[in-house]
């Protein structure tokens, strides 16, 4: 048998994950990788079993962290900690039960239709500025303007600070994204908490003396009842500002990618809008934004037929159960009708993504407006390049351009 | 509570991811089963109220509630069905 590499940040794991989890899934779908250090999942069954069982999976990162580092390095990573141990994502049940049932009905598929009209209205905005030009970059003159908007009206915050909180949101995902051993990284991250935490304080003061009906009051009624602190509070708008851009932002790259790669799928969605649902859904399974989750065991449990051990950590590879051929037929073809798509691209289980609902609505949104308005482009590089990142599916620009009039 | 109107109610496994949010919610209705889905224990026992609350919650719209003796689709409302 011959090893497969466990160097997930080989530039060829980077171009082209999908290849290499097809291969990891075919020889060993439970594979301990000793550099990483931890074991590697890449069938469906074995990270759905993961996903949605959190007793023996414990989400809560920040305590697990905390047991390697040495004293030093738990002071200069403080600040971090203090505001991402309160983090939703990396909470286990009884607390993170509390918050999710808290802000669940915000989140709802329903609940999120109230941005749909402004979602649309600056998806036109945008391409009546764009579709003369005949080119694009798409991730900053298109992408991340439609997430980031959505996201500054979900905490009331005005749309004229967006370019700062993108700069802070990039600088707290140095702490994630970039390589553990960037000297700069703490430093960089803590900056971009920092602004952050800093940026909102005000924006929630004025709440709590002007309550309304939105995100921030919310959570201020939970705060004001004792349910949760105001670390809570400040934690889980720093969250929301975090993760509600970046992922939706790469989702719009990778499935306009995905679309330039399959321009059959483009007509077809062009003629058909109507299958807008499922064609998102299907960009998700084909190339999510997220790679993977990590878990870490808090019992011995069987997974896959293996004995994964107390203390070990789990990378749950979502994009390779999401082309697993023992789930999805012809898993490597971009299906606009697939029908049904139980893909695991917002993950499962009690962690499954809060704003799952509202990113489909953006997305629907804005592969709709670029299909009725675009013909298909083309890619203006012969070269594309992704962010070193074990977690993120994330492009570092797409140039596009395409026929006009 | 129970609910006076005879309901049925369905949860449909391509959609649910075990969020677990109705089990939460409404548990003498829902419950998870091996797998880790959502499934109906007891259509009665819990108020109307309270079932469609968990219909709302659930984030992949995985539930629908019907009125048995109609069929009258009570979740998702008439007008989205």
């Amino acid at each position: 048998m011959t090893t497969i590499s466990d160097d997930l940040m080989a530039h060829e794991v980077i171009l082209d994950p999908h290849s290499y989890y097809h291969e990891l899934r075919e020889t060993d779908p439970v594979h301990w990788n000793e550099r990483w250090g931890g074991w590697v999942l890449t069938k469906y069954d074995d990270v759905v079993q993961v996903l949605r069982d959190s007793v023996h999976f414990s989400s809560d990162r920040m305590a697990f962290l905390d047991k390697e580092l040495s004293t030093e390095q738990r002071d200069s990573y403080a600040p971090i900690f203090k505001v991402l141990s309160k983090w939703i994502v990396f909470r286990d049940p009884p607390m993170h039960t509390k918050l999710r049932l808290l802000l669940n009905p915000h989140f709802t598929p329903r609940a999120i239709e109230r941005y749909r009209p402004m979602v649309r209205g600056i998806v036109k905005r945008m391409l009546d500025k764009l579709e003369g030009k005949g080119q694009m970059e798409l991730l900053n003159d298109f992408a991340y303007q439609v997430p980031m908007s959505v996201l500054l009206e979900l905490i009331g915050a005005p749309l004229v600070d967006r370019e700062k909180v993108k700069e802070w949101s990039e600088q707290l995902g140095a702490f994630f994204f970039i390589r553990a051993d960037e000297p700069r990284r703490r430093e960089i991250a803590c900056e971009g908490i920092n602004s952050l935490v800093e940026y909102l304080r005000p924006i929630v003061a004025q709440r709590r003396e002007h309550p309304g009906v939105d995100l921030i009051s919310l959570l201020l009624g939970a705060e004001e009842t004792g349910d949760i602190t105001e670390d809570d509070v400040i934690a889980t708008c720093v969250l929301l500002v975090f993760g509600g851009h970046e992922t939706t932002m790469n989702l719009i790259a990778n499935g306009t990618l995905a679309l330039i790669n399959h321009p059959d799928q483009w007509e077809l969605l062009k003629q058909n809008p109507g299958i807008i649902e499922n064609a998102v859904e299907e960009m998700l399974r084909f190339d999510g934004s997220v790679k993977a989750t990590v878990r870490w065991v808090t019992e011995d449990v069987t997974v896959g037929g293996k004995l994964i051990k107390k203390g070990d950590r789990v990378l749950v590879g979502l994009s390779a159960a999401n082309r697993d051929p023992g789930k999805f037929n012809h898993p490597d073809v971009l299906d606009l009708n697939r029908d049904p798509n139980p893909h695991v691209a917002f993950a499962h289980g009690i962690h499954v993504c809060l704003g799952a609902s509202l990113a489909r609505m953006e997305l629907q949104e804005v592969f709709t407006g670029l299909t009725q308005r675009l013909p298909c482009p083309v890619l203006a590089t012969d070269k594309l390049e992704y962010h070193a990142t074990v977690v993120n599916r994330a492009l570092e620009s797409l140039p596009i351009s395409w026929k006009v009039g | 509570m129970e609910s006076s109107i005879k309901l049925k109610i369905a949860v449909d496994h391509n959609k649910c991811v075990g969020s677990t949010i109705c089990v939460l919610l409404s548990p003498k209705v829902f419950a998870l089963n091996q797998a880790g889905q959502s499934i109906v224990l007891d259509v009665t026992a819990d108020s109307l109220k309270a079932i469609l609350n968990a219909a709302d919650n659930c984030p992949q719209s995985a539930i629908r509630v019907w009125e048995a003796e109609t069929g009258k689709p009570l979740f998702p409302p008439e007008e989205e069905a």
